[in-house]
């Protein structure tokens, strides 16, 4: 089991419009990238104004904005996945066992039964 | 003892000069602003002097004014930026979604615009001054 060779690649075959030959010029990935970019950067500013905002109004207005932002970040993170153009790594199980037991052995420092 | 108090009248001519008071007390007739109920609550409170606020006044302060052209700005490019990419891209589904996203940012960007929509000194005449009244 152990010398098996498991797959821990979770990626979707490579489906966007990509030109064969790599220019200088954008391509589609660029644009989405720099698109998710755009919507994370604002997430981390509109953070700041939600926890600064003086009155209720304008903090559950820049909130809203806020979440708004992070839906449309995931959306676009979905779609490139989707297209094949994020990879992401399963960690291996033996890992995530350890830290399971490493972590589980902290509740003797846990102060609520 | 005169001249110090000539010398504060003028003073304070040449302030209220500067201010453009006129101009704001028409505004305060042509602008629509936000919920009567609080300055009613607000005269009510300055009646029982006592009673603290509980939670600010609708006003928009220094640093609301300061993240909101912050947070404007960024909403500005974003949403030309995604209008820009959608007209670049040839899938219809990438499109699709940078249009989405221009849309949402056009209309953020128009939600936080119509916080600067407000009479700031009409909420503040209603703001109980803070050091009146205190004994230190």
């Amino acid at each position: 089991m152990q010398n098996q060779q498991q797959n821990k690649q979770i990626a979707n075959p490579s489906t966007g419009q990509l030109p064969k030959i790599k220019t200088p010029e954008m391509n589609e990935r660029d644009f989405i990238n720099d698109g998710l970019s755009t919507c994370k950067y604002l997430t981390d500013s509109l953070n700041i104004a939600v926890r600064e905002a003086s009155h209720d109004q304008l903090y559950q207005d820049f909130l809203q904005i806020l979440e708004e932002t992070h839906q449309t970040s995931r959306e676009l993170f979905n779609l490139m996945f989707k297209k094949g153009w994020y990879k992401l790594e399963a960690a291996e199980q033996q890992k995530v066992d350890q830290a399971y037991q490493q972590f589980s052995n902290y509740s003797t420092q846990f102060p609520y039964q | 003892m005169d001249q110090v108090f000539q010398g504060l009248t003028r003073a304070t001519g040449v302030d209220k000069g500067n201010d453009g008071k006129e101009g704001n007390g028409s505004l305060f007739t042509t602008l629509p602003f936000i919920d009567i109920n609080f300055f009613v609550k607000e005269k009510t409170m300055q009646i029982s002097q006592q009673t603290p606020m509980p939670s600010p006044p609708p006003a928009i302060t220094t640093k609301d004014l300061s993240y909101l052209k912050d947070a404007m700005s960024w909403e500005l490019l974003a949403f030309k930026k995604f209008h820009f990419y959608a007209q670049q891209v040839n899938d219809l589904e990438i499109k699709q979604a940078f249009e989405q996203a221009g849309q949402m940012h056009q209309n953020h960007y128009q939600r936080l615009l119509s916080h600067l929509q407000v009479n700031n000194d009409a909420i503040m005449a209603n703001v109980p001054n803070p050091n009146q009244g205190q004994q230190h």
